[in-house]
This record gives structure tokens, sequence and C-alpha cells, in this order.
């Protein structure tokens, strides 16, 4: 770590003043108060100074044994993809869609998309008169008689049942209002969520007056759709202890038609790491809780409780908020003031926090290329992803798409089935 | 110094263009995938105006939540570099009545193409910039909003393209006119739904002989049928690019 | 931008660590990666559009015109370079704007050599850069937390780069001797410099040495502007909004050709009421954090400076023909 001694002291006039006190700090203040990272000290740059003028190149690949301090990138254009003619005579190389081959073809809006009366129209769709006309840009889906067309992007359509995390941004009269990145902000009733004191207790007059002590804007919390409202709107649920305020972690917002829509959202990955894979695009990683005991089964009953009361008297001194996570089982008794914490542990280890992050940056570039994001191709984007040391290096573009590329061919070769991994 | 006749008696326009034809017209969507829903970026010679919609969102106050559909709203910035001879510091302030007006307009065009009881509760916000002008500031925007709203997925009823045609000498119409014919000829702007003959807006500001008003009317709603069909095949390609990626992932 | 006090305790505690882990696991001296372009707006002598991953970009764009400054007041009232900010959702009276003005015009200004906006061989006459700088902002709502200064530096010192002043035709060196002072007045239609029409007889206002290497660590550049965000004893480059939320304070460090300028300022990175208990408005900065943020500085400038001038070195001349997504 001899890089300091190379560094290029240039001290002009202006900050002579700090020059003398600076050479005095290099004598007496120790090394590691610079925080630099003893795995790969971008000092090791310095040493290929002379090949400085790789240090961010113009869409060239960078060196791979070093960390660049910036890349810098042309924007990819594709001349053809953006051309067009203006004076000559149109000639469209598509033919509109005909009539009868309704499947997978792409209609704009305006589009005739079928004369046929005998059809339902769906979403994506108008009709005047007996024509049905396509309303956004997207794909023609036929289901027998339901003839809609699904728009190429849209923003996340909550649907009854789904598993997301939202945001609170209102605190309003016993309801909150939950930002879940769709079209309009979901609501959480009072009466929805789970009080401290268990599942019959009665909602007293105080408990509207003080709801910013249970969730107040800014939270987070994981819940599931119970219905919607008329509107579109979503009206939300944290009944179940596998719901509530989130702690302990990170929050990755990837685009939400990248999550498939599957029976558990909720797992633990390896590292000592956990996910929550929100339906709406919102993912949770966090620390894996220690778990007291997940069996659901009622003969186990009062092992459970046995368990948890053992646990709180031996290692009381070790107990902390946040640390743990209370098994479903019995809502009653352990439905504490815990649950709306705002504490996180105290003992996050840095190989987790680490691990968090390196997650994060898998998310991302799953998300950068398009893939669809299932816990299997997670973990494999983990595993290409520990050949770089510091997981930094995954926030270049060039590095996150070969790693895309990688997922897909090793799916390939693995004849995994992915033909649902995408829901549009 | 030549003198540059805006139309020659050969029929060639200053940039040698003939009287019906457009200029090179440069259009691409979803250029903003990750800041907003909707983005698209459109280049009609050497105009360049940008456009990010964001929506439908929950509304950002009281005020524009309307029960039963979508509260719609344009910000038009015109920065001051963007003009074509762009002194200094000389800024298109926000409350101009230039812009404040333009942005009504436009409100009033989208409103009625975009099928808003689709979206109640929520509002759809769309941001224009304009890069650079040369002519055509308002057809481009029309025409830049447009394919924003498009690439967001918000449903409307078809496109709506726009363009400008002026009139030379009081005989000769000419089809999309660049910023120094702007200042010489009298024109309208004009903008059409779709494919169809129907009028979504028309803008004249200076004075038309009314017996040449049926050719140009018929000159600019040919030439928006040219710039629609130009933005369609964009949004095409675009999708079908889009689509083949995604599909690329399901293969097995 | 809203945080719930788990995830600022979170990222703060992240952030405090001895050797700190970023929420996307850069080192403290790694900037994100950004999508540049330059020479894309015909009209100008300089333009650049940079873009960041995160969705925040910015357009600059430099104009030249030539004003003659007598002599009597040449001393800094006159100020060559001028900024002007627009950022889409803010009055330009509102805190924001006119504290990037400020603090760029001070900057610019304070630092710029003015000789080499001065027209040769005219007494008074100089060459007046106006510098347009539009930045958009990724969420339809940002708010006066976030200091975007990083993204602009790296905009404008692009810009500057790739600013072409016209070649001077008019050169008064034969008639100067014979010109003396009163004659100046009269004799005005001499006076007038006139140049080249031909766009490529220009030339770079920054010259661009063929080898980009950093042995040329002193030639003449731009300024650029970093922003370091500082929490407990550690310092970052490039700071995320998130980061800047939870941060304690922030440091402006201004660099230009291979050095560290004048002037060196502390600003408030995250200004919510509701910050943690823990980072308080009241702490500020010590004598630490000062020589870190230099010495970051000054390993990571220069590294920066030929990353972009790669960018100017790499333009197409017929930029403004090509899309710029």
């Amino acid at each position: 770590m001899s890089s300091t001694s190379k560094q290029n002291w240039a001290i002009s006039d202006c900050d002579a003043h700090f020059c003398d006190v600076l050479v005095m700090l290099k004598i007496f203040v120790p090394f590691h108060c610079y925080g630099w990272s003893s795995q790969k000290c971008w000092g090791a740059e310095e040493e290929t100074a002379g090949e400085a003028g790789k240090a961010g190149e113009a869409g060239e690949a960078p060196a791979e044994a070093t960390m660049e301090v910036l890349t810098v990138s042309k924007p990819i254009q594709n001349r053809e993809d953006f051309d067009s003619d203006s004076d000559s005579d149109l000639d469209l190389d598509f033919a509109s869609p005909q009539k009868q081959s309704l499947q997978n073809s792409v209609v704009t809006p305006g589009e005739l998309v079928t004369s046929d009366p005998m059809l339902m129209r769906g979403h994506g769709t108008y009709s005047v008169g007996n024509k049905t006309y396509s309303s956004v840009a997207g794909t023609i889906s036929r289901v027998n008689k339901l003839l809609s067309v699904i728009p190429l992007k849209s923003r996340f359509r909550p649907e009854t049942g789904d598993h997301i995390v939202g945001r609170i941004t209102e605190v309003g009269n016993k309801r909150w209002k939950v930002d879940i990145g769709g079209e309009q902000n979901a609501i959480l009733l009072l009466g929805s969520v789970n009080l401290p004191g268990g599942i019959l207790r009665r909602k007293s007059q105080n408990d509207e007056l003080t709801m910013r002590n249970f969730l107040k804007e800014g939270d987070l919390l994981n819940c599931e759709v119970q219905m919607l409202y008329n509107d579109g709107a979503a009206g939300l649920h944290t009944r179940s202890l596998k719901y509530g305020k989130l702690r302990n972690g990170l929050l990755v917002l990837v685009p939400s038609y990248l999550i498939v829509r599957t029976k558990n959202h909720s797992f633990d990955l390896p590292g000592n790491v956990s996910i929550i894979l929100g339906v709406n695009g919102f993912v949770w990683l966090y620390k894996t809780p220690l778990k007291t005991s997940l069996s659901s089964s009622s003969t186990l009953k009062n092992t459970n409780l046995n368990k948890f009361q053992t646990m709180l008297n031996s290692d009381s001194s070790n107990y902390t908020p946040g640390s743990t996570s209370v098994s479903i089982t019995r809502l009653e008794e352990e439905s504490t003031w815990e649950i709306y914490s705002d504490k996180n542990d105290p003992n996050i280890s840095n190989n987790v926090r680490l691990n968090i992050v390196r997650y994060k940056n898998c998310l991302k570039c799953l998300s950068h290329c398009e893939i669809g994001i299932t816990k299997s191709r997670i973990e494999h984007v983990y595993d290409i992803s520990l050949e770089y040391e510091n997981s930094g290096n995954l926030i270049e573009i060039e590095v996150m798409e070969r790693i895309g590329k990688d997922v897909l061919n090793g799916e390939k070769m693995r004849g995994v089935n992915t033909s649902k991994m995408m829901s549009l | 110094m030549s003198r540059q006749e805006i139309y020659s008696p050969e029929g060639l326009r200053v940039d040698g263009r003939r009287w019906n034809e457009i200029r090179r017209l440069s259009c691409k969507i979803n250029t903003h995938p990750i800041s907003c829903d909707g983005s698209s970026y459109l280049q009609i010679g050497n105009t360049k105006v940008m456009t990010m919609v964001h929506g439908p969102i929950e509304p950002k106050n009281k005020s524009s939540l309307l029960q039963d559909r979508a509260y719609l709203t344009v910000n038009l910035n015109i920065p001051s570099f963007s003009f074509f001879n762009a002194t200094t510091n000389k800024k298109l302030s926000k409350n101009s009545k230039k812009i404040l007006e333009l942005q009504v307009s436009l409100v009033n065009i989208f409103q009625d193409l975009i099928i808003l009881k689709n979206y109640p509760r929520t509002q759809i916000i769309i941001n224009t910039i304009v890069l650079n002008q040369d002519g055509s500031l308002i057809s481009s925007i029309i025409n830049s909003i447009s394919l924003a709203l498009i690439d967001s997925g918000i449903s409307m009823y078809d496109y709506i393209s726009s363009v400008n045609c002026g009139l030379f000498n009081s005989k000769f119409p000419i089809l999309d006119l660049n910023y120094l014919e702007e200042l010489d000829l009298p024109f309208l702007t004009i903008a059409i739904i779709g494919k169809s003959e129907n009028v979504s807006f028309l803008l004249l500001e200076n004075n038309l002989p009314l017996d040449a008003l049926e050719k140009i009317l018929a000159i600019s709603i040919s030439g928006s049928h040219r710039i629609k069909d130009l933005m369609d095949n964009q949004v095409k390609k675009s999708s079908k690019l889009r689509i083949k990626s995604i599909n690329e992932q399901s293969i097995n | 931008m809203i945080l719930s006090p788990a995830e600022r305790s979170y990222l703060r505690d992240s952030l405090s660590l001895e050797t700190p882990i970023r929420p996307d696991s850069r080192l403290v001296g790694q900037f994100r990666p950004i999508e540049a372009v330059c020479n894309f707006l015909p009209n100008f002598n300089g333009s650049s559009r940079v873009r960041l991953s995160d969705g925040n970009e910015c357009i600059t764009s430099v104009k030249s015109s030539v004003v003659i400054i007598s002599s009597s007041s040449r001393d800094d009232s006159v100020n060559l370079i001028d900024f002007l900010f627009n950022i889409p959702g803010y009055r330009d009276d509102s805190n924001l704007v006119s504290n990037l003005t400020l603090t760029f015009n001070k900057i610019f200004n304070n630092n710029f050599d003015y000789s080499s906006l001065k027209l040769k061989n005219f007494k008074n006459h100089f060459f007046k850069l106006s510098i347009d700088i539009l930045f958009i902002s990724n969420s339809s709502d940002i708010n006066d937390n976030y200091v975007p200064l990083t993204l602009i530096s790296f905009s404008s010192y692009l810009a500057l780069r790739s600013t072409r002043l016209p070649l001077l035709i008019n050169d008064l060196e034969k008639d100067e001797e014979d010109l003396n002072i009163d004659k100046i007045k009269t004799q005005k239609e001499v006076e007038l410099p006139m140049f080249s029409d031909d766009w490529s007889d220009s030339t770079y206002l920054f010259p661009t040495s063929p080898s980009s290497s950093t042995a040329n660590a002193n030639q003449r550049t731009p300024p650029l502007i970093f922003i370091l965000a500082v929490i407990d004893d550690n310092l970052f480059v490039d700071p995320t909004i998130e980061e800047q939320y939870v941060s304690d304070n922030g440091l402006i460090v201004p660099w230009c050709s291979g050095n560290i300028i004048n002037p060196i300022e502390s600003t408030k990175l995250s200004r919510d009421p509701n910050s943690d208990s823990t980072s308080s408005s009241t702490v500020g900065l010590n004598y630490n954090h000062l020589t870190k943020g230099i010495s970051l500085v000054k390993e990571v400038a220069a590294k920066v400076a030929s990353a972009l001038d790669n960018v100017v070195n790499t333009s197409d001349e017929n930029e403004f023909l090509n899309s710029i997504f």
C-alpha cells in the first residue's frame, strides 16, 4: 500500500497554506484513516497511470484488472433505426396486419383491428360501430371471444393477491395512502393492519389519532392487495405476520414487468440475505432474520411458544429489537410493538452488507438487460458476479450486458424452459 | 451576398426542396426509459424537440384530482439556447403569454385525443423541451408529444400529426417551412387526427387570402398524413425490435 | 426523496464504516457511468449532453460574442463567462438556481485565464462566453435537497472543451504601430474584428493535445467541480441522491488544469428537517475532512478529465446530424 508515496502533490499557490499541514499529516496520521478499501485499493490505478489513456474510453472495454474512475460512453446510434426518408414515396416494409392473423402483430393507436362484431372488446381497444380499433401501441391478444391489445409499456397494474412492497405517502382519516408505483396510490385501511395486542383488539379512538406511531410517511412495508376499487386503485392489507414494516436492508427499483407473479415472493438467498420481490417492481433486500420457527402445525403450538419464551429468557441480554422474525402461528401473543419498530438490527455484519449490495447490483444487471427476474436467475447472476471481487464493477454497462448474455446462454445450455418468464 | 429566393422560378426553395417536400424527419421513442413512462425525440430539419410523459400517476395536489377522468398537464420549456439567433440570455420565461397560450392549446388538443376516462383520479404530466428551433415549432411539439404518449402506453384514439404550410406570392403553397421561410411567408399550422381529415388544431397568425385557403388545407392535410406514416413506421419498428428482444429470452 | 428511518439508518451505518460500503458498491473515488455527446447543436460554438445512469441529464451550450472592455474597467467587474441555469420545475429566483449560478460564476470567472479570450492584437476586444445549462431531472418532482453539481460540471466541462472560436482574419499587428490612441476612436471601421466564415478554420478554445495522457497534466482545461458527500469521517465522490440524503455535509472542490483551485466550499446536501438525530445540522467539517477531500479530488480529477477529453477527441464533426439518443 505504498501508493501514497506515488502521489503527485502538485500544489499551487492557493493551497500553499494547506501544503505544510498536509505534509505533517502524512507523517503523523496513520494510513487507514483515509478509509480506502483494503481489498481493491484504487491506488492500483495509479500504477497503471501509464495506460491512463484507457481510463475511460468512449465505448471501449476497460482494462480488466483495475476499476475505472469514470466510464464515459456514447449513446448507441443505429442510423437505420433512426432515419426515415422524408420525400420518398412511403413504402411500408410491413403490411398492416391482416384481419385474420391477429396474434402477435404490432398495432398502433387508430389502427383497425377487426370488424367482427362477435368479439368482445377488452383493454386497449375502442369501438366505433362494428369496427374495433386499437388505442395503444402493442400486441393483439385474443382469448376465445375477448379481443384486447396489450400495450408494450405500462405502469404497474395491481391485481388481487399480489404481494407488493410500498411506501407510505400520506396518513389520512383511518387510512394510509401507499405509493406502489402504479397509476394511483393504494389505500391501506386502519382495519387492515395488525395492531399490537393481537387480532381481536378493538380499535379505539386513540388508534386513529396515533396512526403515525405505527406507520408514518416514508415507511416501507410489504403487503398484499386485498381488493380493487372501482377506479382501479388497490386496497391493501398486512394481516399476516409475513407482512409489515421493512427493516435491515435496501430497496431496489426494477421495472415491474420483469417480475413474474409466482406463488412465493419472499425467499432466502445464499449469503445470509433475504429478498422480497414485490410484483410492482419494488424489491427489498435485507439481512436474513434469526428464525425461531416457521412451522405452522398446530401440534407444535406449545413447542413454539416454549421456544420463544426460552429464547427470551435465556438470551435476554442478547435480545435486540428488530432482530427476530415472529413465527406466523401465534398472531395474538406475538403481535408486539416490535413489528412497528424503526430500529434496525445493530449486528449487521459487513459481509452481509456487502452481499446485499452485490445482490442489488445483480438486480440492476438483470433489469438493464430486461431479463425476467426469478430466484434462480438472481442466484445465477450472483455466482457470475463473484468473479468480480468488488461488485462496484457491476455498474459498468459492458459488464452488465456481458453478465446478461451469460445468464441467457447458461439457461439455453441447461435447457431451462423460460417461455413464461416475462409478463408484458 | 447572394440573394436567396424563398421560391425560385424553377420551383426550388432555399434548401433545394420542392414546394411539397417536407424536411428530413427523424424520430425515436423510449429515449428515457428510466426517468419517465414515455419519451420521444423528434427532429425535423434542424428543429429538435424532446418530450417526456409521466403518467398516469397520483395527482400532485388535490386540485388536480378529477373523479371521473385524468387531469392533463402540459409543461413547455423553450430554453434560450434553442432560438435561431440565440442572443445571450434571451429566455422565454415560463409565464410568458406565448408559452401559456401554447400550453393551453396543447392541453385542449390532447384532452380530446387521450381516452381520459380510463384513468380516473390520476394525473398525466407532459414535459416538452425544445432543443433547437428552425421553423415549425408548434408542429414539432405536437408530433413529439403524440409519440411520447404512444410510447407511454396511454390509451388514445389515434395519432395526431402536424405540419405547417405557407403561401408564396399569394399563389404557391409551400409545405413545411423552416425559420427563414416562416419569417417571410404567411403560414398556418394544422394538426390532423390520424389518416382522416379531421382537424384538431389550426393556427394562423398572419393574413391569408381566402381563396387560397382550400389549396393550403389540402396540401397540409396530405403533408400531415405523410408525417403520420413516418411516425407510425418508427413506432412499429421499435415495437418489433422490443418484442423480438423479449422473445429472445423465452426461447427454448 | 423520502426514506424510511430504517433505510436511513441502514444506509448511514453502511457509509460510516471504516471501509464504507456504498449502496451500489462503488469505491469512494468511483463515478457512475455516464453517456456523453458533444457538438450536437449546430447554432452554437460548443454544446454537450451528459446523461447519468439514473436518468438525470444535463445539456449545455456555449455561445460566444465579442465585447469591448475599456481598459479602465477591466478589473473584475466584468465577467467574461456568464452562466444561465434552466431547471424545469424551478423558478429562476429559487434557491437552487441562484446558488448554482453564483457558484459556477464565481469558480469559473476566478480561474479562467482571460487572455485566452482576448482577441489577438485588439486592445479591448474580448470574447464573452454565455453558457446556458438545462438540467432535466429524472423524477417529476425533484426537491431542493438534491444538488446535481457533478453532472452539471461534467456537462459544462465538455461543452467548453468542445467550444470552437472563429478565426480572426483581421490582424492589426502591422497597423498597430501607426495607430495611436486618439485615432482609435475615429477609425472605428478599421477596428472591427473580422472573422472567417469558414467554420473549419475555427480553433478550439482549449487546445487538445493529440495524446490525452496525464503526462500533460498541467495543460489548460476548463474547471471541473466535484462535490463530495461527508458522512462521519468518510468522503464520497459523486454521491447519489440517497447518499446525499444521509450525509452530514458536502464539500465542493473545484479543480482546474491540474490543480485544486479556489474556492472550496462546504454545502449542506440534505436539507431535510427530519434528518436523523445523529447527523444533526450542527455537525461541521473538521480538518481531516478537508484534507481527505482535497487528496481524493487530486487523485481522481486528472483521470476524469482525460476520460471526458476522450469524448471530445473522438467526436464526430457532424454530430448534429445524428440522433443524440
